[in-house]
């Protein structure tokens, strides 16, 4: 046997199947232990420190949503009296720090709600934890999949901040999604430039390694999770701090230069299309506000009260523009309910702010 | 070893397996290249280099010991002298280059080179020039337990570590994790071993190169199998030609240890049971499937390796002797300690459990008794040779009392049952052996993975809802 002829013919037999790979792209975030082997995730995979990973028996799946959803519970079949909604958002959301059952999205759960029709709600969290509203967008539409009956999207101003960053991170892999949302909703402000649909080499099973190696790993820490229920390293955290500074910066830069025209605030728009006729709800999540030193210029380490007393009002408009029903929710959870940053809340926070969306959602179950 | 790294090496066996009589200088080169190229990283910078140097001038010097001088001359050693400097200077001359991302990240300045090599070759002239007392194998092999022990225990390394650090201001900030000698253990048994034979007369005669490659085997240096001289040299000096089953089987070796290691062990690691999975879970049925996934991938993470190292030996026409045939498949535990590492429970049962039952039988020691004290003692120095701390002691101690007691089972059986058992009977015994031999060597595995004794006694009770 001559050892490079059998080098060759296994070379070509991997580039065969690599090449029928790239031409059938099967939907491998499809095929999943999670809801038939071992029970659904109650949030998206997601841990922002690869260490602990094996910690909190998870990985973050952000390319294939398929991969996402299909670990959720929310890719159960839905039962008949059922009415689905669906809490989509960033990391308060998702809720860092607090366990599935103290988020927002247990604590409505446990209100154990009715909808208009007499079906029992049931609260699905399929926030995924990065403050981009064009991620939103894309998971209410992939949601759409899982016959939900509403959405309830929880917004803060950072997340209507352009950040090249998560172009790369969250919209890259769903290039041809993007793409159509730029064109059906003119959305001018959405940095898409360097968006692009993956080639045809990019689609091989070479091409698709780390993304395919990411969903056999989030299969594996399947079994972990289903032994102990954790699907986060819950760590230890500093209290916020009541004094601030005395700079007027925000993220989105100085007073002189902000124009809320130049953001991302024409995603709203793509997010009512993207949920169709299904009711949207939007929120403006609840922020630490400070009361120490600064705290008349500053309301947290994030936003200045000038950008942020703005925000307010030009979401507002904004939603009354977009035709989306709107609450503002921003200073309803009291200072001592925040945990490690100006958005994270407590169990307490978190059944606070339960309770105050609740009748919203009820009257909104009426509509459709 | 990562992938890339035994893709790399695939290719070089394959060149040197071509290379007919030039194949052991080639094969000498690679090795010593190796032994560089795989060095981790340390906590003092240098040591990346001055590590693997010292692997490379502790054999030379194990060599000058054991050869004589008709194997000294420079005639029949020059070759391989040139290659090993020559691949230590090529290494070296990294810094000038810039191939860090090839080897490695730091090599000393050639004068420093050329003076530790001048200091060596003052050494070498040395053991050579001066007679050579009787006693000095016993030193050396002495001297290589000391410095195993040494290094196996975190205690001294750690110790010394931070003593130099101080000295030098602090310059590494965390001394305990950042030390390696890569490959030492088996180098060590392999030195050990030939110094021993030549004491007694089996060693045969080997030349610079046939030593040097026979320690620093690049397929074998990391993680065995520990092989024997006089069996390594024979195929080292027939470079047989491969026909096509060598190569079918060389190749399938290669490729099944490479799904042992990277597919099975590496996807068994995310669910193997760990210090953490012992805080976090409760269920003792869910502990029995991460203790089970624990066993095998630690089975599929050493057999792959390997199979590796046979499938690339092969490759270049030796063959290395087997490490595991099927041990989690043995009914009982004597027959598992003869299927699992199989190469270093020879080595301890030539130089250790033999010489210490024939020294206990002349001094009238009951049987039983020789059994206990030489199953546990031999037991207990292979869990120390994997590290001197309580969890390695406890599951040497822990298979040392398990071979006793299954040694004094099989003599209480044998003289009880009188005539053959039924098939099926027979059957459900041997089912039975393999079930309670895999679990007992589960459960003691728990000594060994988890980080302290009381995580294991903590595990224990999990295990069965204490």
């Amino acid at each position: 046997m001559n050892p490079w002829r059998v080098l060759l013919k296994a070379f070509a037999l991997y580039a065969l199947v690599n090449l029928a790979f790239a031409y059938f792209q099967p939907s491998m975030g499809n095929f999943s232990v999670y809801n038939w082997l071992v029970q659904g995730r109650e949030r998206m995979p997601y841990e922002r420190e690869i260490e602990y990973y094996p910690v909190s028996h998870t990985i973050p799946v952000y390319e294939d949503m398929d991969a996402m959803f299909s670990s959720h519970i929310v890719s159960q079949p839905k039962q008949a009296d059922e009415y689905r909604v669906m809490l989509v958002g960033d990391s308060s959301t998702w809720a860092f720090g607090v366990t599935p059952q103290e988020n927002l999205t247990g604590q409505l759960n446990a209100l154990k709600l009715k909808a208009c029709d007499g079906r029992r709600i049931v609260f699905y969290n399929v926030a995924f934890p990065l403050p981009y509203v064009a991620k939103d967008v894309l998971i209410m539409q992939k949601a759409r999949e899982y016959e939900p009956d509403m959405f309830l999207w929880l917004v803060t101003l950072d997340a209507f901040r352009n950040r090249t960053i998560y172009t790369d991170y969250f919209l890259s892999p769903y290039a041809e999604e993007v793409l159509s949302l730029v064109d059906d909703y003119q959305l001018k402000n959405l940095d898409t430039k360097d968006v692009r649909v993956s080639s045809f080499w990019e689609q091989t099973l070479i091409g698709q390694r780390s993304r395919l190696k990411k969903i056999i790993l989030l299969q594996l820490h399947g079994l972990p999770w289903a032994a102990t229920g954790l699907d986060y390293y819950y760590r230890d955290w500093d209290p916020l701090s009541q004094d601030q500074s005395d700079s007027l910066d925000s993220d989105f830069g100085n007073p002189d230069e902000v124009n809320f025209d130049e953001t991302l605030f024409e995603v709203l728009r793509a997010g009512k299309g993207a949920v169709g006729e299904d009711p949207l709800l939007l929120v403006n999540e609840p922020i630490f506000v400070a009361s120490g030193s600064n705290s008349d210029i500053r309301y947290n380490d994030f936003y200045p009260r000038w950008i942020y007393d703005d925000y307010r009002a030009y979401l507002e408009t904004q939603a009354r523009v977009d035709g989306i029903p709107y609450l503002d929710l921003w200073d309803v959870v009291p200072a001592a309910e925040f945990t490690d940053s100006p958005f994270h809340r407590s169990p307490a926070g978190e059944k606070l702010l339960a309770n105050l969306i609740t009748p919203s959602i009820l009257n909104l179950t009426c509509s459709k | 070893m990562t992938a890339a790294n035994i893709g790399i090496l695939a290719l070089a066996a394959l060149v040197i397996g071509q290379l007919g009589k030039r194949r052991e200088l080639a094969l000498l080169g690679v090795s010593v290249f190796v032994v560089y190229w795989l060095q981790p990283p340390q906590g003092f910078v240098s040591l990346v280099y001055w590590m693997p140097t010292a692997t490379i001038a502790l054999t030379v010097i194990c060599w000058l010991l054991i050869s004589t001088p008709e194997v000294r001359g420079w005639k029949q050693n020059l070759p391989a002298v040139l290659v090993i400097v020559g691949v230590m200077l090529v290494v070296d001359l990294n810094q000038y280059f810039g191939f860090e991302k090839i080897y490695m990240t730091s090599t000393p300045r050639l004068w420093m080179f050329a003076l530790a090599i001048t200091a060596f070759a003052f050494i070498a002239l040395l053991l050579v020039k001066l007679p050579r007392p009787s006693f000095i194998f016993g030193a050396a092999f002495t001297a290589i337990i000391f410095l195993f022990i040494y290094l196996k225990t975190p205690y001294f390394v750690n110790s010394t570590f931070a003593w130099i650090n101080s000295l030098r201001g602090g310059e590494v900030e965390n001394t305990r994790v950042m030390f390696s000698w890569l490959g030492f253990s088996y180098i060590a048994f392999r030195l050990m071993h030939t110094l021993r034979d030549h004491q007694v007369d089996r060693l045969p005669v080997l030349t610079l190169s046939e030593y040097v490659n026979y320690v620093i085997f690049f397929p074998s240096f990391t993680a065995g199998p520990i092989d024997r001289a006089e069996r390594f040299v024979k195929e080292l000096r027939v470079p047989a030609a491969l026909a096509e089953q060598d190569w079918a089987e060389a190749l399938t070796r290669l490729f099944v240890g490479l799904f042992k290691k990277f597919v099975l062990a590496d996807a068994l690691a995310l669910i193997a049971l760990n210090d953490v999975l012992i805080e976090q879970v409760s269920s003792p049925a869910w502990m029995w499937i991460f203790l089970y996934a624990y066993s095998l991938r630690i089975f599929f993470d050493f057999s792959g390796y390997t199979d590796i190292a046979i499938g690339l030996a092969r490759i270049m026409g030796i063959r290395l002797p087997e490490n595991f045939t099927s041990p989690y498949l043995k009914p009982n535990l004597t027959q598992f300690w003869n299927s699992w590492h199989m190469t270093l429970t020879q080595w301890f049962r030539a130089y250790f459990f033999n010489p210490i039952t024939r020294a206990l039988r002349t001094k009238n020691v009951p049987v039983p008794l020789i059994i206990l004290l030489t199953q546990v003692s031999t037991m207990l120095v292979i869990g120390l040779w994997h590290g001197v701390t309580w969890g390695f002691a406890l599951w040497g101690i822990w298979h040392g009392l398990g071979l006793f007691i299954q040694n004094r089972w099989t003599e209480f059986v044998r003289g009880r049952i009188k005539s053959p058992l039924h098939p099926q009977g027979q059957l459900l015994l041997t089912a039975s052996g393999i079930f309670l031999t895999f679990n007992f060597v589960s459960l003691g595995w728990l000594f060994f993975t988890l980080s302290t004794p009381a995580l294991a006694l903590q595990a224990l009770a999990k295990l069965f809802n204490l």
